[in-house]
């Protein structure tokens, strides 16, 4: 494979490329759904391709292929500087790459139990076991539950003379139960909505999640949900789970501090940024309590790895201190832009298809000191939400509206009766500066999104956030109820 | 791009390492390339080739499913023995239906060389002059201009072999200021269709009158949607209210109510892959001849689509609207094709006294499915319209409102039809512009 990749940047740079670099990627992936006591899916997947990307005359070209053969690398080489050529027609300045070390290294995910080594049998019979619990009553129309897995191995060389072999390993599993009645549709899900929690670990997620001896718990929730009262509208405190509070720090603080956001870059389609850059440590992000740190390192998230794509080992920084705005995601290219030193490393790409680009990596909601308890008695009215259904938010990262599963009315410091179609509404600095309590480490959990979209052409990502029950005061709730 | 010989030839091997099993395949290949640009520069350039093939096999009640990429004898034989081994360790499923006949299937061609073969080269220069015309007005631009073929074919052991080829290409370009911008974007199996300049002029003219946007209240306003945010309407409706499986599972709002009034006379919503303006393929992801389905009839429910299990369970048989099988989601339609009226965007304005006109909207998504009640923002233009006339552009508001209340209270709907994407893709919806009262806007934001 390192004599491939070296290949394609000795093609390009024969054809005028001042930088190179290629990724050979292969991934095996295995999905297992059962759905109303039926395999919904069982699909077991193979993929192998690469992709070389070059500067030439300071601009970028990309190009790649399934086909893995010397003739084709030449071909496809070829083909990214010829890109890369019309893209130096309509430039303003050139292609500015921060500085990074040339690396030889592995990395690999470190995992307890291989879980294309667990048979598929084993993994049917879970399912099977937790969809008879989840039907077992009448009102339950659609059960689905799912595990899913991939591997996939990267060989990655540069023309500054590195070479990473990297293997990502990523284990999934969760369910859903949608009721029906009295015209409603009510669905819950554990231990997370979208097909349950993803992490980087192997078959051992899956044995910890306890999924079997939550079924119960959850099917009798979707039910009562048919019958329960419609979350009130207007102003009130609330507490978010940490699932949710994942969601809310994803989507108001992980796209908003995307630097090419920032820029410009993704502006016809997923939108800009309110947190542009005279405002990096010039403005307030939050309340006090609100410390939101990177981290690609962290053991289990979606995003740890050794090097991005740009080559650039895995780092920890915070994005806000104190509620201090203090960080930004970017790339090798963008550093300058904000007279960075060095990439942060959030530069990946989807597969050997695509283009890397500036991508959330695990960003997190630091703990405080509360226990749950604690900060439920500390709450005098109010409303608890949990696990997210719906979101919503404005090409600014502003205006955010997240509806959820469950709620429940918080009364003299208790969690009383269930509440359907709960949601909440903020503008994002406004409701991060109206945040006054979260939970300690005892209740944090890094929570996997498994599916974040970004990019023309389309691109998914991976990456987690670490965060525990949170308190915001004064919030709009229940909107169009 | 395999041809329809390679891909058979592709068939007839994965076929012998399947001897004893029932088997279907999915075979695609394709080619796509990218411009992308911001702040009126090239950003992104890339170009992909893709092959790819699906196998499911069948054998007493048990069904197995493998895919890959790599299409070499060895390749496929190890895909054929993956879906063996996931067959042996399924349990028997009852409601598994046989593999589908040989099927013949209605001529449909949306192919256009020129569209595959467009070089990064001529992107660059099309690119280059719309921006052209962003910065002659100190706008900044930034879209994109693709372009792609690819070839799909669906075969199985009892015969079927279905093949068809398709291009497309797409550009989209924001036009914006500080504090304004607008937008237009159209796509078309012939890139020769693609008129770039006009749509940068469209989105530049946006841009210069959303400047000094002012802040409206939120609250119940007529207004005029641009075929864009149409679109992304009727996305939801198909995704949640008109997929067979919703249906006949009571999950969808229209579930017991066929023939019943659920929306304004006004409205007829068919799925027709045939349409002159959809760029639909003859056949569905079983093989089944795509039909044209006439889910909603002035406000009536007819019906919604279906594959062939639910269309088993309600007796209507398939509607050749199949995803890829096993499906956990259901069929949908893919080429919703909202009826015209007898109106103008021009006279919707025209007729309101005081109102907006809505370019696009974003981010829009399900609050609550048995309403069908979405929330999502506008963007790239949203504008006030008094006395008949656009006079000004407005910060950009949330809505949270039911799709069945949008198309309860259509007061106008434009004879032209535009063929449109939605911000969440999906495939080609044709609508027209259309006025509606009594739409609910929640909260404002700052741009």
């Amino acid at each position: 494979m390192k004599d491939l990749a070296q290949r394609a940047i000795e093609t390009a740079k024969v054809r005028g490329a001042s930088y190179a670099d290629c990724r050979i990627i292969f991934t095996n992936s295995e999905e297992i759904t059962v759905q109303n006591g039926k395999v919904g899916d069982l699909t077991i997947d193979e993929d192998i391709g690469f992709g070389v990307r070059v500067i030439v005359d300071g601009a970028w070209g990309y190009a790649c292929s399934p086909h893995v053969t010397a003739e084709e690398i030449d071909k496809v080489a070829a083909e990214a500087v010829g890109i890369a050529k019309a893209s130096a027609m309509l430039k303003k300045e050139d292609v500015r790459l921060a500085p990074e070390p040339a690396v030889e290294a592995r990395w690999l995910t470190p995992i307890v139990e291989d879980p294309f080594a667990v048979p598929l049998e084993e993994k049917l019979a879970l399912l099977y076991e937790i969809d008879k619990i989840l039907r077992a009553d009448k009102r339950i129309k659609t059960a689905e539950s799912t595990l899913a897995f991939k591997r996939e191995h990267q060989w990655m060389a540069t023309s500054e003379g590195s070479f990473i072999d990297q293997m990502l390993i990523r284990s999934g599993a969760g369910y859903s139960v949608t009721a029906v009645g009295g015209g409603e549709i009510q669905t819950r899900s554990y231990p997370n909505s979208f097909r349950g929690q993803y992490m980087s670990l192997g078959y051992e997620l899956v044995r910890g999640l306890d999924l079997v001896n939550n079924a119960e718990r959850v099917r009798e929730e979707a039910i009562e949900l048919l019958t329960a009262p419609t979350c009130p509208s207007g102003k009130h405190d609330i507490i978010i789970d940490g699932s949710m509070m994942a969601l809310q720090i994803h989507e108001s603080v992980g796209h908003a501090t995307e630097l090419d956001r920032v820029l410009g870059m993704e502006a016809n389609y997923a939108g800009m940024s309110f947190a542009t850059t005279e405002k990096l440590n010039n403005f307030r992000y939050g309340s006090d309590h609100v410390n939101l740190v990177c981290d690609s390192t962290i053991p289990g998230g979606l995003a740890t790895l050794g090097w991005d794509d740009d080559a650039v080992r895995a780092q920890r920084w915070h994005l806000v201190q104190n509620g201090q705005f203090v960080g930004y995601q970017f790339s090798r290219e963008l550093a300058h832009k904000i007279d960075a030193p060095r990439s942060s490393g959030n530069s990946r790409a989807e597969g050997w298809q695509n283009i890397p680009i500036v991508r959330i990596t695990n960003l997190s909601l630091m703990p405080g000191k509360w226990d749950f308890d604690e900060l439920l008695a500390d709450t005098e009215g109010g409303i608890y939400l949990e696990t997210n259904r719906c979101w919503s938010i404005d090409q600014w990262r502003l205006n955010f509206q997240f509806g959820v599963e469950a709620a429940w009315e918080v009364k003299g410091g208790k969690k009383h009766r269930l509440l359907k179609n709960a949601n909440y509404q903020g503008i994002t600095p406004e409701f991060w500066g109206s945040m006054d309590a979260t939970c300690n480490n005892k209740h944090w959990v890094l929570w996997g999104v498994h599916n974040c979209g970004k990019g023309q052409p389309g691109q998914t990502a991976e990456m987690s956030h670490g965060a525990a029950p949170t308190r915001f005061r004064n919030v709009t709730v229940g909107v169009g109820n | 791009m395999l041809t329809e010989n390679e891909m058979k030839g592709l068939r007839d091997i994965a076929f012998s390492h399947a001897e004893g099993y029932d088997v279907e395949l999915m075979i695609s290949s394709g080619n796509s390339a990218l411009t992308r640009f911001g702040e009126n520069v090239i950003t992104q350039n890339v170009s992909s080739r893709s092959v790819g093939i699906d196998v499911r096999l069948i054998k007493d009640g048990k069904m197995g499913k493998a895919s890959t990429r790599n299409l070499s004898d060895d390749g496929l034989r190890s895909c054929v023995e993956t879906a063996k081994a996931a067959l042996s360790v399924a349990e028997t499923d009852d409601e598994l239906l046989p593999l589908l006949g040989k099927q013949s299937y209605s001529e449909r061609t949306n192919y256009h060389q020129n569209s595959v073969d467009l070089s990064p080269q001529s992107r660059a220069e099309t690119v280059a002059k719309a921006v052209g015309i962003c910065s002659d007005k100190e706008l900044q631009g930034a879209g994109i201009f693709s372009n792609g073929g690819g070839n799909l074919a669906i075969a199985n052991s009892n015969g079927l072999w279905a093949f068809h080829k398709s291009s497309s290409s797409t550009f989209s370009l924001s036009a914006m200021s500080d504090d304004s911008s607008g937008w237009a974007e159209e796509g078309d199996p012939d890139v020769s269709q693609i008129a770039a300049d006009r749509l940068a002029q469209i989105a530049v003219k946006k841009a210069l009158i959303g400047r000094d946007p002012i802040d409206v209240d939120p609250g119940a306003w007529t207004v005029v949607f641009e075929p864009s945010a149409v679109a992304d309407f009727l996305l939801f409706l198909g995704w949640e209210a008109l997929n067979g499986k919703a249906f006949v599972e009571g999950r969808s709002c229209f579930s017991g109510k066929v023939g019943e009034k659920v929306v304004g006379e006004n409205i007829t919503l068919t799925d027709d892959s045939f349409h002159e303006m959809s760029p639909g393929n003859p056949f569905d992801f079983e093989g089944m001849p795509r039909q044209r389905v006439v889910m909603i009839e002035n406000g009536v429910f007819k019906t919604t689509v279906h594959d062939r299990k639910t269309g088993e369970k309600t007796g209507s048989g398939s509607t050749g609207h199949s995803l890829p099988q096993p499906d956990t989601y259901g069929p949908m339609p893919l080429n919703v094709i909202m009826s015209p009226g007898d109106s103008s965007l021009e006279e919707m304005i025209a007729s309101t006294d005081k109102g907006l006109l809505v370019t696009r909207l974003h981010y829009s998504n399900m609050l609550d499915p048995m309403k069908m009640t979405l929330t999502g923002m506008t963007r790239d233009g949203l504008f006030m319209i008094e006395n008949g006339e656009v006079t000004k552009g407005v910060k950009n508001m949330r809505y949270t409102e039911s799709v069945l209340h949008v198309l309860s209270n259509v007061a106008a709907l434009s004879s032209q039809l535009y063929k449109t994407e939605t911000f969440w893709g999906g495939g080609g919806t044709v609508v027209p512009a259309i006025k509606v009262n009594d739409f609910h806007f929640t909260s404002r934001t700052e741009n």
